[in-house]
């Protein structure tokens, strides 16, 4: 019985005991209002070259301000190796359902697409080849493509012979070197996505079907052994300059958007915060489908790479994207303030661009970071 | 003897419980309320008895009333308080309940011819209980969220003494007790909000405070036979001082944060200043069996402070207090006919300053009647049940009113650990 101890309490009441407790600026929730705080925002356009071999659909043309070609090597070839005659090579590659007509053009008026190929001069990866790195590595000069047709359903590619005796030889003999081609777009006449190795169906990957002649005899080849990859570049001076910065598919291309949040005490306890975008869409169907993506924004301790840390989604509502942000931050504020990475959702599956408003737009559409805290506290 | 050990023994394991809250929303300020507890004997006669001599139960304010001491005793204590209060400003009420070990203590008679007793144990110091809920809404935004404020305080001070009794005369009874207060308060402020996918705000405040003090006392027994008067007749009269608390230890503040960064955000020593406090007191036995006691005490707590309260945070307390008390069967042989039957009542300027209409804070001033009844359960272990049920903020202005109830269960057990078998 000595060290019994209870305690009881039978009221839930909202109000009692108020003028007690001294609620100051130090205790009583506040609120942080970017906009009518006039809190220094900065922004910045950054282009975040993309590999996206891990995508299930890679994108494939060229519009006046997106341009995304295709990397593809194929292995299992060595029947071909002691051919005497190569009478036929083709790459199909099977059509996804995104398409990216020219502006003003309808859908249909992707099949008048063609493409040219260039051996690559060097090795690389499906998931880590860029738009930079390709250029880095290099490719030759002359067009291996011989024919290209677009369907409905495919991309046939014509190949030159000899780059597919090339392949054929490298796969059975490890001095002699081939990287695939990349296959570039002709003309800006749009852009359409193809299924890649990975998307788990056979039915639709890519296949090289090639027809020779060994022994007398005629024989036909198929492999699936593929290995692809789509990179993409932005043109961005192509794209209406008004206060936008731009949030694009394939390319990359991401804003970085940093508040200045010393208002708000260090440790103080974030209730809740809202980050607000607002879109502009007057031109939708020339770059993009509305409301077909949502975005992302990340947030970094350490750096600007954005690339893995608490992504927060938002549809889109109108033409405002509205990101829960209080774990952000929070970080922020316990951590390090390098700012807010915002991105497109499914940003290897198509190249459609958000023009979101910067701060340099009028206050209604700039973006705006609502937080509602608690100080920290003090003695 | 082995039982009164562990016992002993288990409860120094609990010092931190020892505190008697009673829940009042005024105990949310320095280290809480000041304890008024003076002792299991006393709580059924209005918390005095600094003048009382006998019994087998240990005063806490005196310790030269140890001497009376008959065999070595234990004596440990429960409480119960409950606490109604009104919120003036607003209409609304509350109520607390709040239950405690309430002390424990040790009295070895070493020599009883000369009043010689050693003495150690736990008491409460002060009690820190209390809830407030305060609403409010966070202005300039498009969406106005509406929070309400929780704040929860608990813990308290206990304290440890150890001291002596001695009758250097037959008449005069003096002891000293070294006393070392310790102990933690914490409040708990919580924000919640209407909306429901909003953060509750989670913060934690604690302050460990711990000192050493000391108390020295003396009663004079018959004192009042000088005048040779009826009245004046075996009156004892007591006093005691204990000595300015002089406090140091630490203050941590942590935050709950959703990003699970729960830091300690302060980690800082505070140190405090609990002034010292006199009583006198006196006792008369009116006829065999019926005792009267009176007590005033007072204390200059308005020049409390610590590093997060400033002085005049409370203000000076004074306390008055008496009682009766009636044995029944004083001289039976069994121990079972024997009863105490105890009644009082006490007024306290209390320390607490409550806001009034005018927005003035009053000192609030509390009065509280007390009645109690001791059983005997062995031949040396008695039982005591002692009510309190008193009214806090009598003025009509103020903007808080209070009712509080305490309960105190106490049993005191005994031994003849020291008596010298008699010589043939």
């Amino acid at each position: 019985m000595i060290a019994i101890s209870v305690a009881g309490c039978t009221n839930k009441i909202n109000q009692y005991g108020s003028w007690l407790v001294s609620v100051d600026s130090t205790v009583a929730p506040r609120n942080f209002d970017s906009v009518l705080d006039s809190a220094s925002t900065a922004s910045q356009q950054i282009v975040h070259h993309l590999a996206t071999g891990s995508s299930t659909v890679l994108t494939l043309g060229k519009l006046p301000w997106v341009e995304s070609r295709l990397l593809i090597q194929f292995h299992g070839l060595d029947s071909v190796y002691n051919a005497n005659s190569i009478i036929q090579a083709k790459i199909t590659l099977r059509r996804a359902t995104y398409v990216l007509p020219p502006p003003s053009q309808p859908a249909d008026r992707i099949k008048q697409l063609t493409f040219s190929g260039y051996a690559l001069n060097g090795g690389w990866t499906a998931t880590g080849a860029t738009w930079d790195s390709v250029q880095a590595i290099g490719y030759e000069s002359v067009n291996r493509i011989t024919n290209s047709q677009v369907t409905d359903t495919t991309v046939v590619l014509s190949l030159d012979t000899s780059i597919v005796r090339t392949w054929a030889r490298s796969d059975v003999d490890s001095t002699v070197k081939s990287y695939g081609i990349i296959i570039v777009p002709q003309f800006e006449g749009g852009i359409l996505s193809v299924y890649s190795p990975v998307n788990g169906t056979s039915a639709y990957e890519p296949i090289i079907t090639v027809i020779y002649q060994k022994n007398g005899a005629i024989d036909t080849l198929t492999s699936i052994r593929s290995l692809s990859e789509s990179v993409s570049e932005s043109y961005t001076s192509n794209l209406p300059s008004r206060s936008f910065k731009y949030i694009e598919g394939g390319t990359g291309l991401r804003m970085w958007l940093k508040f200045d949040l010393s208002k708000i005490p260090k440790h103080s306890i974030v209730n809740y915060a809202t980050l607000t975008l607002t879109a502009d869409f007057s031109d939708t169907s020339k770059y993009g489908t509305k409301s077909i993506d949502s975005l992302v924004v990340y947030y970094d301790s350490t750096s600007t790479s954005f690339n893995s840390f608490t992504p927060v989604v938002s549809s889109l509502s109108g033409n405002k994207y509205t990101f829960n942000v209080t774990l952000l931050t929070q970080m922020m504020l316990n951590g390090q303030n390098n700012g807010f990475m915002v991105t497109k959702y499914s940003e290897l599956n198509n190249v459609d661009t958000r023009f979101i408003y910067d701060e340099t737009a009028p206050d209604s559409l700039k973006p705006k970071l609502n937080i509602i805290y608690t100080p920290a506290g003090t003695k | 003897m082995k039982k009164l050990v562990l016992i002993f023994a288990i409860s120094l394991l609990v010092p931190q419980l020892i505190y008697a809250g009673d829940g009042s929303p005024l105990s949310g300020r320095g280290i809480g309320g000041f304890s008024s507890f003076s002792g299991s004997r006393s709580t059924g006669m209005g918390n005095a008895g600094i003048a009382l001599i006998g019994g087998n139960e240990l005063s806490i304010v005196n310790p030269a009333s140890w001497s009376g001491l008959g065999y070595v005793t234990f004596n440990a204590i429960y409480s119960f308080s409950g606490n109604w209060s009104d919120d003036k400003s607003v209409g609304t009420s509350s109520y607390l309940t709040n239950g405690n070990f309430g002390g424990a203590s040790l009295g070895l008679p070493i020599q009883k011819d000369i009043g010689l007793v050693v003495a150690g144990g736990f008491d409460p110091f002060t009690s820190y209980n209390y809830q407030t809920r305060t609403r409010g809404s966070v202005p300039a935004t498009t969406e106005i969220p509406v929070w309400t404020l929780h704040n929860t305080g608990s813990g308290g001070l206990g304290e440890g003494f150890l001291g002596f009794s001695i009758k250097p005369f037959k008449w005069l009874s003096v002891g000293s007790a070294f006393r070392y207060v310790f102990g933690r308060v914490q409040t708990t402020r919580q924000i919640t909000f209407d909306n429901s996918s909003y953060y509750s705000t989670y913060s934690d405040r604690s302050t460990y405070l711990r000192g050493p003090s000391a108390t020295f006392g003396a009663i004079v027994e018959n004192a009042g036979d000088i005048f040779n008067s009826a009245i004046t007749r075996d009156i004892s009269i007591g006093g005691y001082v204990r000595l300015a608390t002089n406090l140091h230890g630490n203050f941590q503040l942590r935050n709950s944060y959703i990003d699970h960064l729960d830091t300690t955000l302060v980690d800082e020593s505070v140190t405090g200043y609990v002034p010292p406090e006199f009583g006198v007191g006196i006792t008369k036995v009116f006829r065999e069996g019926l005792t009267g006691v009176l007590d005033v005490r007072v204390q200059n707590l308005s020049k409390y402070y610590d590093s997060s309260t400033p002085k005049g945070t409370f203000g000076d307390e004074i306390f008055v207090g008496g009682g009766l008390e009636f044995f029944q069967g004083l001289r039976s042989l069994s121990p079972f006919d024997k009863r105490a039957y105890r009644v009082g009542a006490y007024y306290e300027k209390s320390q607490f300053l409550v806001m009034s209409n005018s927005g003035i804070m009053k000192q609030a001033d509390e009065i509280f009647l007390t009645g109690g009844i001791e059983l005997p359960i062995s031949y040396a272990a008695t039982v005591n049940f002692s009510l309190q049920y008193g009214f806090r903020g009598l003025a009509s202005d103020l903007l808080l009113k209070e009712r509080v109830l305490r309960f105190y269960l106490s049993i005191t057990g005994g031994e003849t650990w020291f008596f010298r078998p008699q010589s043939d």
